[in-house]
């Protein structure tokens, strides 16, 4: 018994010891996506957690994309096992408001000079939703093209002046195509969602849906157009219907002339691509005057309801957006900074200018038009079908048209039903 | 179970024993019974349950729906395709790795040298990780660049896209699964092949069976029914369950010509989180899965007779 | 071919080794490859070449790079813990039962029985959602008991230890309870000993089966420190820095599948063994069941 009791005692002596800290110490559980990333995401947060050293902030092994990354969450607050903090796709904020996953801080950003700080009323708008604000743009990107100079001087054109318009571009793509039977002209990525699909429509200023919402908008003579051109790129401009692992893979090798890819990439094609020949980005040419771009990219939001964490978890949010952390982002991967005062002097500066390969998505900006999260809860299913449509086309089990009636017709169908 | 006691000496036994046996085997089993209750059965029956409702993870109420989801996924032209898929899959799967199984057991258990070389080199696909062997292929058949397709090259046919052509995919897929087991089945077929006893063999060679086709007809064949019963079902059902390489490599395409069955139900399950539907997949499998069995069974129950 | 083959090399003996050989290589291919791929420069791997040139230097960047960006040790400590536990649970609660279900006449044994054989056929992918929600609830998720407990029931160990038990004498049996053995005593210190082959087969299966396990750990964990070596060379494939380094991705696989393979060799005797015992009927017993 007296032993018991010294037991007891002493688990007492320890509970008090450590719930003595409980109060100083924070610790944030943070999730983010794409596994390489992992590396500057936690040197971002060290460099936190050295100004603040009563606050931890660890992260959970990454997600491998957006749409993992939502329904791993969904699934964890089943159970309240969800992230502190998510740093996850802009088009599917939607859909995590809609299942109650995330938290709006209005509350607290009372008092505070958002303008000042450096966030322009269009980022803050592009977390919004309904008026309040859930989420902080960590990383804006849009598509480029990424171009392979060398087979570029080698089929006869002028890396410094890539065609601007579609169909000399395919041209050069398909001169390239010609050089050796392993060479591959260009690859249109399209991933394992609807983006890059969204750009091939945009890029004909076709609308995806209709004004109000409700249906599907792209079934248009534009939209026929945009497919039409993706059937080219495979016919006229060598690129083959591979799988993106592959068709890196190639890029990487220095056998294929163009990859048209995020932007974000640009710091680790680089080092992939080392010494082996000379990279260079150009924008995408456009099919329509009016053309725009989706801008895709990374948002920041708050999880948890707890709130010395919500408040913890906006501070670090707030520092992983303002001006010298999107400086450190934009130079790691090649994502534009949410911040307008990245580009100072001391911070972006010259960077752009030593690194014009990063510059090219900036030069795409007066287009951007935000990454269209689809309505309803069948988002991450729409994504596929689009994508699953577009492989047909790729693999020219259908043309254009047909390709494009069916594509309406599935993503109608997971449209909410009119009311 | 042969008890070669003498019949009254166990009838003894048993009087005074029994009650304690009895005691016994409970205890012994009751930790494995409580187990199967609580990690399999149970929550197997709670999935038949959810196939009846439209409960989604995270989002909404859930209702009652009765045999919605059965009639929805038996509907669907996606699930169609899978199950396509599936018995394309498994019809390639499941003769060539028994046939290729038998064949190779044969051919081994007739060498003297290199036995256990032959042995090892079949069965290590088995133990190998799934994820870093695909991976393997992958590079293997890579469109431009694999051994696979350079070979081919050499011999002045066209590369083959096997992992990106939608036409091709599924093949190259089930070529992997009956790579991975061929060893499996091989090694049942030995374990089979040396409990037959010699004194069969040379009956038969007195009867004039002493050579190749004839004594495999007379002898072994007979001989390993039972294992072969076995590793049929066995087969057939990892074959149905196979999906590991398809979540690896190709993710369900290109244009889900990979999605198998189960494919469909973790992407229902645990993409979408319709559990509702990924539910009545599983018991749609399961049902399937014990109609095999079943057969197997009756099969079992009229067939093997020793001599 | 398919004889038995005499002191005399012959056409058809080497013909089956032929056969046999390029049929092995076959077999082989990926793992040669693997590891062909995981020592040579990254610049070779997609030239087209058909034969690679190794490098010791490549050989130090891949595995060195493999090691480090992906914590593989911790991913192989994991597993091993993970697999060793669910091996002695199994073995723990399996024995015990098959040796109720072959030797010990209780009421319920042919309903255990056909439990058993309901539970074998029923795939982990049925159960894995209830499973999921009620250690989520338990407060378990994420955790080395997550990844343990759902095994520790074993079918196929049941029905494996069934089998082999089946065929031991009872005669043995009765002396040892007449000797004052508990049926406790009997199945650790008498059947367990004797199976010996058996247990070692059933290891091989369950440490290769578990080991191999993607689809769980892809469910219940989230942090990286608990990730199984299939888990963590899924993770390391799909980040970004192995898509132009295959190298270091190959060096991953050879690193978690060689413990494995190590593993089989060494067992491979028993594990023959133990198979064939298990399998085997005397054939002078009268109506031999299949299973």
């Amino acid at each position: 018994m007296k032993k018991l009791l010294k037991f007891c005692a002493g688990l007492f002596a320890v509970a008090a010891l450590t719930t003595s800290h409980a109060f100083a110490e924070i610790k944030l559980d943070g999730y983010h996506t794409y596994p390489a990333h992992k590396i500057w995401q936690d040197e971002l947060a060290k460099r936190y957690m050295e100004k603040h050293p009563d606050v931890t902030i660890t992260y959970r092994a990454p997600a491998p994309t957006y749409d993992d990354a939502l329904l791993a969450i969904a699934r964890q607050a089943l159970t309240d096992q969800q992230p502190d903090f998510h740093l996850g796709g802009m088009h599917l904020l939607r859909e995590f408001v809609a299942r109650g996953l995330v938290q709006p801080f209005d509350d607290l950003l009372v008092g505070k000079d958002m303008a000042a700080l450096g966030y322009s009323k269009e980022i803050l708008a592009q977390g919004q939703i309904d008026g309040k604000q859930y989420a902080l743009p960590w990383g804006v990107s849009t598509p480029v093209i990424f171009v392979n100079t060398d087979l570029v001087r080698q089929a006869g054109g002028d890396p410094e002046a890539i065609p601007s318009n579609w169909d000399d571009f395919i041209k050069l793509s398909g001169r390239i195509a010609a050089l050796g039977p392993d060479t591959i002209g260009m690859n249109w990525e399209m991933g394992n969602d609807d983006w890059m699909t969204q750009n091939l429509f945009l890029n004909n200023n076709a609308p995806l849906l209709t004004k109000d919402r409700s249906d599907v908008g792209f079934d248009t003579e534009q939209g026929l157009a945009s497919l039409t051109l993706y059937q080219r790129f495979f016919k006229e401009g060598g690129q083959k219907p591979i799988d993106q692992q592959a068709a890196r893979q190639t890029f990487f090798a220095g056998k294929m002339g163009f990859y048209v890819a995020t932007t974000a990439a640009v710091r680790s094609f680089s080092k992939e691509i080392g010494k082996r020949f000379v990279l260079a980005t150009v924008p995408l040419p456009l099919l329509s005057p009016d053309a725009k771009i989706s801008s895709g990219g990374m948002i920041a939001v708050i999880v948890t309801k707890d709130p010395e964490k919500r408040k913890a978890a906006l501070d670090y949010l707030l520092f992983g957006t303002s001006a010298e952390s999107q400086s450190f982002i934009v130079q790691n991967t090649g994502y534009m900074p949410s911040n307008t005062g990245a580009v100072r002097a001391d911070l972006l500066g010259d960077f752009y200018a030593k690194n014009p390969a990063y510059a090219t998505s900036v030069s795409q900006i007066p287009r951007a038009q935000a990454w269209l999260g689809w309505p309803g809860e069948n988002a991450v299913r729409i994504g596929r079908t689009v994508r699953d449509q577009m492989t047909a086309l790729a693999n020219d089990q259908k043309d254009p048209k047909t390709t494009l009636a069916d594509m309406a017709r599935d993503v109608r169908a997971l449209l909410p039903k009119k009311q | 179970m042969a008890n070669s006691i003498a019949p009254t000496y166990r009838a003894r036994l048993n009087a005074t024993q029994s009650t304690e046996s009895r005691r016994a085997g409970y205890f012994l089993s009751a930790p494995a019974a409580v187990l199967l209750i609580i990690l399999i059965l149970l929550p197997s029956s709670i999935v038949i349950f959810l196939s009846f409702t439209d409960y989604q993870l995270g989002l909404g109420e859930t209702r009652f729906v009765g045999l919605d989801n059965y009639a929805a996924t038996l509907a669907s032209a996606e699930f169609h395709k899978s199950l396509i898929n599936t018995f394309i899959y498994v019809a390639i799967v499941v003769p060539l790795s028994i046939a290729l199984g038998l064949i190779f057991a044969l051919m081994i258990e007739a060498r003297r040298t290199f036995k256990s070389f032959y042995r090892t080199a079949f069965f290590l696909p088995v133990t190998a990780t799934l994820v870093a062997m695909a991976t393997a292929w992958e590079v293997l058949l890579h469109p431009t660049f694999g051994l696979i397709n350079t070979v081919i090259a050499l011999f002045g046919a066209s590369k083959i896209r096997f992992l990106s052509d939608p036409d091709v995919a599924l093949y190259a897929i089930a070529a992997i699964g009956v790579w991975k087991q061929i060893g499996f089945n091989m090694i049942l077929f030995l374990a089979g092949l040396s409990t037959i006893p010699v004194e069969l063999y040379e009956s038969a060679s007195l009867d004039g069976a002493d050579r190749g086709w004839r004594r495999f007809l007379l002898v072994s064949w007979p001989m390993l029914g039972p294992v072969t019963l076995f590793v049929v079902v066995i087969t057939l059902i990892r074959a149905f369950s196979d999906f590991e390489a398809v979540i690896v490599l190709t993710d369900g395409g290109p244009i889900r010509s990979t999605a198998v069955v189960l494919f469909l139900l973790y992407e229902e399950a645990f993409r979408y989180f319709k559990i509702g539907t990924g539910s009545a997949i599983a018991v749609l499998f399961l049902v399937f899965v014990a109609l095999i069995s079943w057969v197997q069974w009756r099969i079992a129950e009229k067939q093997v007779h020793y001599v | 071919m398919f004889e038995r083959q005499t002191n005399r090399p012959n056409i058809e003996s080497v013909v089956g080794n032929a056969i046999l050989m390029s049929a092995a290589l076959i077999m082989l291919l990926p793992f040669f490859w693997m590891a062909m791929v995981s020592v040579t420069p990254q610049g070779e791997v997609y030239s087209g070449a058909l034969f690679l040139t190794p490098s010791l230097q490549a050989a130090q960047d891949n595995y060195i790079f493999a090691l480090s960006r992906a914590p593989l040790l911790r991913y192989m400590v994991n597993g091993a813990v993970v697999c060793i536990s669910i091996l002695i649970l199994q073995i723990l609660i399996a024995a015990p039962a098959g040796y109720a279900l072959a030797k010990l006449p209780f009421r319920g044994r042919p309903l255990l029985m056909a439990g058993v054989i309901i539970g074998l056929m029923i795939p982990i992918q049925v159960p894995a959602i209830p499973l999921y929600i009620g250690l989520a609830y338990a407060g378990l998720l994420d955790s080395y008991t997550a990844l343990i407990l759902p095994f520790i029931i074993s079918g196929f160990g049941i029905f494996l230890f069934r089998q082999f038990f089946a065929t031991y004498p009872d005669e043995v049996l009765d002396a040892a309870r007449l000797d004052g053995f508990s049926e406790l005593a009997i199945v650790w210190r008498l059947m367990l000993p004797a199976a010996w082959p058996a247990v070692a087969a059933f290891a091989v299966f369950s440490v290769v089966a578990h080991w191999n396990d993607l689809y769980w750990p892809l469910i219940v964990i989230l942090r990286p420190e608990l990730m199984t070596p299939p888990l963590g060379l899924a993770t390391f494939r799909q980040s970004g820095d192995s898509a132009g380094n295959i190298g270091a991705l190959m060096a991953g696989g050879v690193m978690i599948t060689a413990p494995l393979v190590v593993l089989f060799i060494f067992a491979q005797k028993h594990f023959i063994r133990g198979m064939t015992l298990s399998r085997g009927k005397n054939p002078l017993n009268s109506k031999g069941k299949s299973i």
